[in-house]
């Protein structure tokens, strides 16, 4: 899979708004557009019980953005066996017990437009119940 | 049979002796606790019951049949892989406090499963409410005592909606035996909804997703364990073939999944795969045939070995570098490689891949489904099945493991923690290749075979091209991307509505009171001004008066008397 990661890309608004403005959240969900990377600074008091054992020579050297070598060949030998998978369905007798599995390559294509479905509503959902991370907090 | 103690006195035995002793003593108890009482609930046999009569009723504290049997064996298992995932607790960790709590909450989720009345149960029912808070507690700080509030809130009010339930029942029946109960009637529901509090019902859910990602890393282990499970035993117990359950299970299989691709905390997504995995076992009790039934309790038995790897695996991260979230994690199996296969096989395990366990379980219901003629509701939990794929097979050990570098260097975590992963995973990959280990404890007679041709190519169809999605997604740069935020879910109602609500009230009351002591101030001054004036210290009536003219005075109403006396 791709080792880089797009830092996001949606403009970054005042992350720190008065509280007064802050209390009527839940009826707007353009909320959501100010708190991408907001709250960074909120990483917060709740130490987890052991201290960071990180070493910090190497901290913060985010974002290490040269893909191993090896991510490659997975992808491929990933691609060869969903083709092979694939193709399976020609040379087996897939026998339906339901009636959509006599339609040809049901799986795969369910499996890829679902899951395609399934991240693009999730998106959508970010839009309505995202709010930034102290959201609880401040009150 | 005579030679067994009932299950739950193994484990309040060993707490009360945890409790007393320290350091490596403790240590060698806490594993005994469990082994012993695996040897215990080996001894127990069907039909095994201890009963005893309390103020008039029955009650059967200990009854064995082949369905708590079976929930029995997995609560030592799981009781005994989570053990060894604490053992490295220190002072410092409320260490004293996590292992009794562990161990009560232990011993009463088995006290639940064998209990064979209603009483019974609902002791047992609050002490898992009780005992585990702690776990969760145990952490910390602010938030940690605000979710443990809650979830003990919401458990404790579900515990009184079972005894409420059940009296009503015992009232209308004059029976207190915990069998089927059905939706029948208002004591039918009452139960009904107790139940599915803790078995995390949609709506009814979001005590799980606040509180579990709160708790330690090893207290986490343990709730992931007992209380849903509980509750899973307890519907299949209580209320199988009940159609609705069948939906119910349904919505809760793939709601999650929609939160878990957006959730930055990796344990909090692991919670939302929690409910959607649930939804698995609720549907098949919902569909009721034997094979379903034998599905949804086989599912659970799976689920606490991989949702407990998972949960093990994020938690070893934690306590290695006090993070979970994917915005701060990546790039780990650099350092932790045991850790991330480990992971890789638990996430390999809840996405149904063939020759691991959650195959074997996930396929009886899906057959089932079809069995049974529910036609509708098969490509729905298809769909969910996928799902999983993507938050627990892929997201979870991708973020943590893989993905950009954190930067973060650091070790494995400690040879114990490496140690209960490894039983863990070594248990889905034995069940997985020989699910005849688990079929021959299911409470149906099995004759079910998962590895056929059809069953293995199309599983392996639906989840190669389902990754493949998330592939193309990320090469696309599409992919939903880690965002530090939390997303609002059921608990905004009483976290924010309700606590609004609530503030707005007593801002009411306040205004009620203010106004009301005004008016009555407004009302009340002239009058005792009038009063001042009239025997304030110098009114007319407080002033003193001679005795000569109150004799004056006398003689004047004695003369006027006379007078209207002759008239």
């Amino acid at each position: 899979m791709d080792e880089r990661r797009p830092s996001d890309s949606r403009p970054r608004t005042d992350a720190d708004r008065p509280p007064s403005e802050r209390s009527r959240e839940p009826e707007h969900s353009r909320e959501s557009e100010r708190l991408r990377e907001s709250g960074r600074a909120a990483e917060s008091e709740r130490g987890p019980a052991h201290e960071g054992r990180a070493d910090p020579e190497h901290g913060a050297g985010r974002p290490n953005s040269v893909s191993p070598p090896w991510v490659k060949r997975i992808l491929l030998l990933f691609l060869g066996i969903s083709v092979a998978a694939a193709a399976g369905s020609f040379v087996f007798d897939v026998h339906g017990e339901h009636p959509l599995e006599k339609f040809p390559l049901f799986y795969p294509l369910y499996g890829f437009l679902g899951i395609s479905g399934l991240i693009l509503a999730s998106k959508a959902l970010r839009r309505l119940v995202m709010r930034r991370e102290d959201y609880y907090d401040a009150e | 049979m005579p030679s067994s103690v009932p299950p739950f006195l193994v484990f309040f035995v060993g707490a009360l002796l945890a409790a007393a002793t320290r350091g490596t003593v403790r240590k060698a108890l806490l594993v005994l606790v469990p082994v012993a009482g695996a040897l215990n609930v080996w001894g127990v046999e069907e039909g095994y019951a201890w009963s005893l009569e309390f103020l008039g009723y029955v009650l059967e504290p200990v009854r064995a049949d082949r369905l708590s049997l079976l929930f029995g064996y997995l609560f030592h298992l799981g009781a005994f892989i989570a053990v060894v995932y604490s053992l490295h607790l220190k002072k410092g960790d409320n260490a004293t406090v996590q292992h009794v709590a562990a161990l009560v909450y232990a011993g009463s989720a088995l006290g639940a499963v064998f209990a064979g009345d209603f009483i019974s149960l609902f002791v047992f029912w609050e002490l898992l409410a009780v005992s585990s808070v702690f776990l969760i507690w145990s952490r910390t700080g602010l938030r940690s005592a605000g979710s443990g509030m809650r979830y003990l809130v919401v458990q404790v009010v579900s515990g009184v909606a079972l005894l409420a339930g059940a009296l009503m029942r015992v009232h209308e029946t004059g029976d207190l035996s915990f069998d089927f109960v059905g939706l029948q009637g208002f004591s039918g529901w009452l139960i009904f909804l107790a139940i599915g509090v803790k078995a995390a019902f949609p709506l009814l859910h979001s005590w799980l997703i606040d509180a579990y990602p709160e708790s330690t890393p090893t207290g986490t282990v343990f709730l992931s364990a007992f209380t849903t499970k509980v509750a899973v035993y307890a519907l299949a117990r209580g209320f199988p073939e009940t159609e609705a359950l069948v939906y119910v299970g349904a919505a809760m299989a793939c709601f999650p999944i929609f939160y878990a691709v957006i959730e930055n905390d990796l344990r909090r997504t692991l919670a939302y795969s929690m409910i959607n995995q649930i939804g698995f076992m609720v549907c098949g009790i919902g569909v009721g045939s034997a094979l379903a039934i034998n599905g949804a309790v086989a599912h659970a038995f799976n689920d606490v070995l991989f949702k407990g790897l998972l949960f093990m695996s994020m938690g070893a991260v934690l306590h290695m570098t006090g993070k979970t979230k994917a915005s701060d994690l990546g790039g780990l199996y650099k350092t932790m490689p045991f850790t991330t296969v480990l992971c890789i096989v638990g996430a390999a395990s809840i996405s149904a891949v063939p020759l691991f366990n959650g195959f074997v379980s996930k396929s009886m219901i899906m057959s089932a489904l079809i069995y049974e003629g529910h036609m509708w509701i098969w490509p729905v939990m298809l769909f969910a099945s996928a799902g999983v794929v993507e938050h627990a097979g892929i997201k979870i050990p991708f973020f943590a493991f893989f993905a950009h570098d954190s930067g973060i260097r650091t070790r494995e975590p400690p040879w114990n923690m490496l140690v209960a992963m490894t039983v863990a995973a070594a248990a889905c990959v034995a069940i997985g290749i020989r699910p005849g280990l688990l079929y021959g404890l299911l409470p149906h007679a099995v004759d079910y075979h998962p590895y056929d041709v059809a069953h293995v190519l199309t599983q392996i169809q639906l989840l190669a091209f389902a990754i493949g999605a998330i592939v193309v997604f990320q090469l696309l740069n599409a992919y939903p991307a880690e965002i530090r935020a939390v997303n609002l879910d059921a608990d905004w109602f009483y976290r924010r509505a309700g606590a609004r609500v609530v503030r707005r009230a007593g801002d009411a009351l306040a205004w009620a009171g203010v106004t009301f002591r005004t008016a009555a101030a407004a009302v009340a001054r002239p009058m005792s001004q009038g009063a001042f004036r009239a025997h304030g210290p110098r009114g007319p009536l407080a002033r003193s008066w001679p005795a000569g003219s109150m004799v004056l005075w006398v003689a004047i109403m004695l003369a006027a008397l006379l007078f209207f006396q002759f008239l």
